[in-house]
């Protein structure tokens, strides 16, 4: 029997969390977001701290800070790590909403089924054209 | 009245939907059917290309329940389809008689995959009736 | 000293389990001392740090590069969350992959000369969890503190105590 931890809240942490409004935690969700799909892009690569620092020019210890999930990107910044990570990290390009029309129509008409027969011996009927040859040829 | 040019080839056709239901009861082999007719013109300016969907529902007028069902989707590609965007907007603005056209040619196209759907069928020989296809009500 | 590990519900995300503990009879967890004595002078940071430990707690998880790691004995999972360099505080915890964090106390960083009372909180909240942490780490081993199939929960003698 495994005894789990017991279940604990404060006044003081309630409240500061009530205070955090949903576009502030957002942004922050976001800004960790950036960072991790940075740092799996860097993964996919192999690319370790100092990798990246050489590749964009920058200290290992700015790249740290990138991957913190706290660094509030420059988006020329971003621009590059998308080019030399080869991920897309913003959408720039913008995506036409599809234009559709619509078109209705409501007709009512008599139908007569048949059922499926052969064709050739059967009688006349002026609503097929393969039962004109029947009778009629050799006939020029 | 200008003369407008619509250079438009016609890429694929497409099966998507086919439905018959025998309701159970005694049918007249002459009887009468309401086509309940939709079409949907979706404009796809990416690829350049029109898909035009038609959805047919065969009503049977006595107790009104659907026999049968088919949906095709026609789908054309214009070779001058920049001509027709509106502007710096996406929007895309063909002419009136184009639009009436491609409704004619898939309403037509369905019209022979119904006939070759249904046959041998308890619907064998039902025909979609000629309608004007700049009759259709927009929605 | 005694020491109990509390889950913190308010943090209801299924990503990382996010612990604290308390110390002896204090009221407070280590954790909410940290707030209490850092939410006057340091409002916006210690949202910030809330704001970081719920989306660790509700999307990405403890992911390593979130903290300072190292910041204890070699293994023993103590680590900082992250404070960049212009920050005032720095949060201790002991992180067990990316799944469960117990947070700690922490303090005001040293960045410029300080009264000696303040540069030592720093140094007496990582001491104190570095403690904690070797405590946890004895317990694992003698299995009496085990973790949960997917790693959010921790169970087992949460209530120990540290044998000088």
């Amino acid at each position: 029997m495994s005894k789990k931890a017991r279940n604990y809240t404060s006044d003081i942490l309630d409240e500061l969390l009530s205070e955090i409004t949903s576009e502030e935690q957002r942004r922050t969700d976001k800004r960790m977001l950036l960072a991790a799909r940075i740092d799996d892009a860097m993964k996919a690569k192999g690319w370790r701290k100092g990798d990246l620092a050489r590749e964009m020019n920058k200290q290992p210890s700015i790249i740290t800070r990138w991957l913190s999930g706290t660094n509030n990107f420059e988006t020329d910044t971003i621009f590059e790590l998308e080019d030399k990570l080869g991920i897309k990290l913003i959408n720039t390009e913008e995506k036409p909403r599809e234009q559709i029309l619509y078109f209705h129509l409501n007709v009512s008409q008599m139908i007569n089924t048949e059922e499926y027969v052969d064709r050739f011996n059967e009688p006349k009927s002026i609503n097929s054209y393969a039962s004109w040859f029947g009778n009629n040829y050799g006939r020029c | 009245m200008e003369q407008v040019n619509v250079n438009y080839q016609l890429k694929g056709i497409e099966l998507l939907e086919i439905n018959l239901k025998h309701p159970q009861i005694q049918l007249n082999q002459e009887r009468s059917y309401n086509f309940n007719i939709n079409i949907e013109q979706r404009i796809n300016n990416e690829e350049k290309l029109v898909v035009v969907i038609t959805s047919v529902d065969l009503i049977y007028e006595k107790d009104n329940q659907s026999h049968a069902s088919i949906k095709t989707s026609c789908i054309f590609s214009i070779a001058n389809f920049q001509d027709f965007i509106v502007g710096n907007t996406n929007e895309v603005k063909f002419p009136n008689q184009f639009i009436v056209i491609l409704n004619s040619i898939s309403l037509s196209t369905t019209r022979g995959i119904m006939f070759t759907s249904f046959k041998g069928t308890f619907m064998h020989n039902v025909l979609m009736p000629i309608v004007d296809p700049s009759a259709f009500v927009t929605q | 000293m005694k020491f109990e590990i509390v889950k913190l519900n308010k943090f209801n995300g299924n990503k990382c389990g996010v612990y604290s503990i308390f110390v002896d009879n204090e009221q407070k967890t280590l954790f909410d001392r940290f707030i209490s004595e850092n939410n006057i002078s340091f409002k916006h940071e210690i949202r910030n740090i809330l704001e970081r430990l719920k989306t660790i707690n509700s999307i990405t998880g403890a992911r390593e590069k979130y903290f300072k790691l190292n910041e204890g004995n070699p293994g023993d999972g103590v680590c900082a969350l992250f404070d960049i360099p212009d920050s005032n505080l720095r949060l201790y915890c002991i992180r067990f992959g990316n799944s469960l964090i117990i947070l700690g106390g922490g303090g005001e960083k040293q960045k410029t000369v300080k009264a000696f009372q303040e540069v030592d909180k720093l140094r007496d909240e990582n001491y104190l969890l570095r403690e904690i942490a070797a405590q946890i780490a004895y317990l694992i081993k003698e299995k009496e503190i085990t973790f949960s199939d997917d790693g959010t929960e921790i169970t087992g003698e949460l209530e120990f105590e540290n044998y000088e």
